[in-house]
């Protein structure tokens, strides 16, 4: 991400509508891409699918890999978190990079986890086909090592390469799961998808492989790792629930159903959602575009000013500028994501014809709109505070996400079908005008924050 | 550092009895840096003071950096009731968050701001009243750690280094405000006299004695505190010096080797408008001390004093054995071994057949340890000269026959004197009050002659020069030993000078009693 904040920051700078054009899709690619094409990939199957399998058979599908993304990010998300701060802190310290032996420990944790979670629940619950448990297993190992896989950061160079194994991935993906579906059913559409997931997070391995050809030592440093960044793992764990607390609420709604026997969702809550997730796709393009390059700058300057010995005055000009660079930011940010929420909600109606679902959800989609909406602030905001190292923060600004997500949306549901939705937006709100609130008055006081509140030698 | 703590194997690693009287001890022996952990001059002198009166019991507060685990390097004596200690640099951390910080730091801050510059005792005393309604609440957590503190700090910053580095005050603000708070807070043992041996953080704590209890306060100063910090300040290559000073004469702002030693003077100028005796070894450090503010009625020398009977006793070898010089000592920068290394190296050019030792422990300061050895195999000098760590002097003394003291800086050496008394001259740098020991003080009548030699500072040459006059010349050494010897016995004499120190507290006490009745 470094290096791709570097060419971003080289495109931003030149003063061209189609330099702006180019840097704004390359960051739309980074920050964006992998998810992006998973969500196509998930609907080219489905659209195409239904001629091959029936719609229960298609849902169940669809449950599966909800499931595992869902239960492999809450999961992973501790291991992902910390071992990610041990790559940057590694990188800092200029220390000969740990990486296979991080990959080594990260993926063991993750695939052990996963077999203590995936396993018992395919496995135990539900009356699936025992060939389509052990498919739904392995999809959750596929899901689970692409995030182990994508966590290391990669150069600008191998941006390309990681849009490029994720296109063939999922293609490989699509094509497997109709290839397979129509002589096995429901066990071909699982495996076949997860041969192409499995495709993306081999080749993410090998890519790391490939970039860190020195030893596998110390994969134990990792597991050292996790008592002092244990807010982190926690976050790791808040962030994911944060994300997919309100959702699991509506799937035990009245109008959910259960899939595979077990699986309970509410389909039209969540395709109103995942739709509505994609309105924060601007807003976190410009915000890796220009809080990341311009912002980086200043943050850079303000933390050598400090070790370069600098006085006091030069401390506070490199904050000032900190300040700048955020309000100005945040300013054209707020009002992108303004302008987006306010025009799709307006245009809702045209938009659900157009993605092919149902009017009732259109109520569920401009209430996830207008959530998505903060949501993108939030994350944005807590992004910020990772940077500042406020672990603390970001872990009860999680918390307080995940549980008014849940306990918002679990108190209005009683009110009915119109009010669903509100809870997340209502959470979404909340979350980001209190993170709006810590970060202000974080910035405000950085230089004390740097030299004592949060200064590892002086606690 | 030993990671043994009090509770170690070691023999004499003796939890101190508690007194009879259910905790008020007679004496509070109050030392920074040096005894019980620290071995040296300071250390053995307040070790045979306690020693010298069993009568007396002695409760010791010892002043450390932190709380890491520290092995004794002196048996207690059975009079030594209690031991305390304060960690300067890891005070308790407190209640993260006591109410009234701004009223605290209202009244914390002149006074402290006064501290670093040129302050004294009546700011020691508002600063005490200050923090009197949060005591046992506040420690590092709101005196170091808060907005407040950080506001003061900056506060602080811009009016005396706007112009340093913003990150070296910081961390010099932290040691001496935090060495302070950590005096000012840490629980005062009761006892009937509070006696500390040197100014610096031990001196404030003989201050807050004093005020907070009206007892009588002991001051005796061997080194001068404020002097061998100022040394160590000049010589410290971490403190970054990023203040322009530009081409004009007049300086404007001060840098932060002017903070901490201000600081310093500020801390013994306390110490000295709150004791009752303020004592010193010699005639020259009283100098210093009037110069920084102490009041001439109080002061007072009693020179150090040793065992002259002991040492006079030990048999002097000779014969077919190799002439032999030793510098006995801690092997630290201020003893300058770098300078007696050189001397060796140039006295066994000119006498091939010296024996030169290094006669001290080497673990307080590793890196200079090895500097020196290196430097000693660098010129040569292979198998002439040995480091034999710490020893038992009366092993050594006999087989030696001079001694040398290449110190930047001494108060009145132990090592001169028990050279002296067994007979052994002295070529000792002109600091403290070698010139005194060796040449006799003016007053001294009859004038008895050298015992020894002075030489400047880090004078590799003249040391040796004085060096081998000693080896080379018999009737010049048979000269100084007996003057030396003479003067040992008529003025250091221990007995003698634990007498002194007995009559002082006594009379100290009967006044307070008296002053109580």
């Amino acid at each position: 991400m470094a290096g791709a904040s570097m060419s971003l920051r080289e495109l931003a700078r030149r003063d061209d509508a189609s330099s702006m054009l180019l840097s704004f899709a390359q960051a739309a690619l980074v920050t964006s891409g992998p998810w992006l094409m998973t969500v196509a990939a998930v609907a080219a199957v489905s659209r195409i699918g239904t001629g091959y399998v029936s719609p229960e058979t298609m849902a169940v599908f669809r449950s599966i890999l909800i499931y595992n993304f869902s239960m492999s990010l809450v999961l992973s998300g501790p291991v992902l978190l910390v071992a990610t701060r041990f790559l940057a802190d590694s990188r800092y310290s200029g220390t000969a990079g740990p990486g296979r032996g991080i990959l080594v420990c990260a993926m063991a944790l993750v695939m052990g986890l996963g077999a203590l979670a995936a396993v018992p629940f395919y496995g135990l619950a539900g009356d699936m086909e025992p060939p389509v448990r052990v498919a739904a297993v392995a999809n959750y190992f596929a899901v689970a090592g692409i995030w182990v896989g994508a966590l290391f950061q990669i150069e600008r160079r191998e941006i390309r390469a990681m849009i490029g194994i994720f296109a063939v991935g999922l293609a490989a993906a699509v094509a497997g799961s109709l290839a397979l579906s129509a002589p096995f059913g429901m066990a071909g559409l699982v495996w076949g998808f997860t041969a192409g997931l499995a495709i993306i997070k081999f080749a993410l391995v090998a890519e790391v492989l490939r970039r860190h050809p020195e030893r596998a030592d110390g994969p134990a440093e990792l597991l050292g790792r996790f008592r002092p960044y244990w807010n982190l793992a926690a976050a790791g764990v808040a962030a994911p629930v944060a994300v997919w607390g309100d959702k699991w609420v509506m799937w035990l709604s009245p109008e959910g159903s259960a899939f595979g026997g077990f699986m309970r969702q509410y389909p039209l809550y969540d395709s109103a959602m995942f739709l509505a997730f994609l309105t924060m796709v601007p807003t976190i393009t410009l915000f890796s575009l220009f809080v990341k390059s311009d912002f980086l700058d200043r943050y850079r300057a303000f933390y050598r000013s400090i070790e370069r010995h600098d006085t006091r005055s030069q401390i506070d000009r490199n904050h000032r500028l900190i300040l700048r660079s955020l309000l100005e930011s945040g300013r054209r940010l707020m009002v992108l994501q303004a302008v987006v929420s306010a025009g799709v909600a307006v245009l809702a109606p045209g938009i659900i014809e157009l993605a092919g679902l149902h009017y009732a959800q259109i109520g569920m989609f401009r209430l996830g709109t207008l959530g998505a909406g903060f949501h993108v602030g939030f994350l944005c905001i807590t992004v910020l505070l990772l940077y500042f190292d406020l672990r603390m923060q970001y872990l009860w600004l999680q918390i307080l996400f995940a549980v008014s997500s849940i306990g918002l949306t679990a108190a209005i549901l009683p009110y009915g079908f119109a009010t669903y939705g509100l809870g997340y937006f209502l959470a979404s709100a909340l979350c980001f005008l209190v993170a709006l609130g810590v970060l202000c008055r974080a910035v405000a006081r950085l230089p004390y924050l740097t030299f004592v509140a949060n200064n590892p030698s002086v606690r | 550092m030993n990671r043994l703590t009090m509770r170690s194997r070691l023999p004499f690693a003796r939890r101190p009895a508690p007194t009879a009287d259910g905790g008020m001890a007679d004496v509070c022996l109050i030392i920074e840096g040096a005894y019980p952990y620290v071995p040296g001059g300071v250390s053995s002198w307040v070790h045979d003071l306690i020693k010298a009166h069993p009568d007396l019991s002695f409760h010791l507060v010892a002043l450390v950096a932190d709380r890491s685990g520290r092995a004794l390097k002196y048996e207690l004596p059975p009079n030594v009731r209690g031991l305390s200690h304060v960690h300067l640099q890891d005070m308790d951390r407190g209640s993260r968050r006591p109410r009234g910080m701004r009223r605290l730091f209202d009244g914390l801050r002149e006074p402290l701001l006064n501290l670093q510059r040129g302050g004294g005792l009546a700011d020691v005393a508002r600063i005490l009243e200050a923090l009197k309604p949060w005591t046992g609440a506040v420690g590092r957590s709101a005196l170091l750690d808060s907005p407040e503190a950080w506001k003061l700090l900056v506060e602080a910053y811009d009016r005396d280094t706007p112009e340093g580095s913003m990150l070296d005050f910081f961390w010099s603000w932290r040691a001496l405000v935090g060495g302070l708070f950590a005096v000012l807070t840490a629980p005062l043992p009761r006892a009937a006299i509070y006696h500390t041996i040197s100014t610096g953080y031990a001196g404030l704590l003989a201050a807050r004695a004093k005020l907070e209890t009206g007892r009588p306060t002991i001051l005796t100063e061997h080194g001068i505190y404020t002097n061998e910090r100022r040394i160590e300040i000049m010589m410290a290559d971490w403190l970054f010096d990023g203040v322009e000073r530009g081409v004009g004469l007049q300086r404007h702002n001060r840098d932060l080797r002017d903070l901490w030693i201000d600081t310093f003077v500020s801390h013994a100028r306390a110490c000295y408008e709150a004791c009752d005796r303020i004592i010193t070894l010699y005639g020259g450090n009283q100098d210093l001390q009037r110069r920084l503010g102490a009041p001439e009625e109080r002061m007072r020398i009693i020179p150090n004093g040793i065992d002259y009977a002991r040492f006079s006793a030990l048999p002097r070898t000779g014969g077919e054995r190799r002439p032999a010089v030793a510098l006995i000592g801690r092997v630290v920068p201020i003893k300058d071994v770098k300078t007696y290394v050189q001397a060796c190296a140039l006295l066994c050019r000119r006498l091939p057949q010296v024996e030169c030792f290094v006669l001290g422990p080497e673990d307080e300061d590793p890196a200079y340890a090895a500097e020196c050895r290196k430097l000693a195999a660098g010129l040569g000098l292979g198998d002439n000269l040995r480091f034999a760590g710490r020893v038992k002097l009366d092993d050594w003394l006999p087989r030696l026959d001079a001694i040398a003291l290449t110190s930047i800086s001494e108060a009145q050496p132990l090592t001169i004197l028990e050279a002296g008394a067994a007979g052994i001259p002295t070529v000792a740098t002109d600091v403290g009050s070698c010139r005194e020991l060796l040449l006799g003080r003016p007053d001294e009548r009859p004038r008895l002659g050298p015992g020894g030699a002075v030489t400047p500072l880090a004078s590799p040459e003249d040391t040796a020069s004085e060096l081998a006059r000693l080896i080379a010349d018999r009737d010049w050494r048979t000269r100084c030993s007996r003057a030396i010897q003479q003067r040992v016995a008529l003025y250091y004499n221990k007995g003698v000078i634990d007498g002194i120190y007995g009559d002082l507290y006594r009379e100290l006490r009967g006044r307070r009693m008296l002053e109580a009745a």
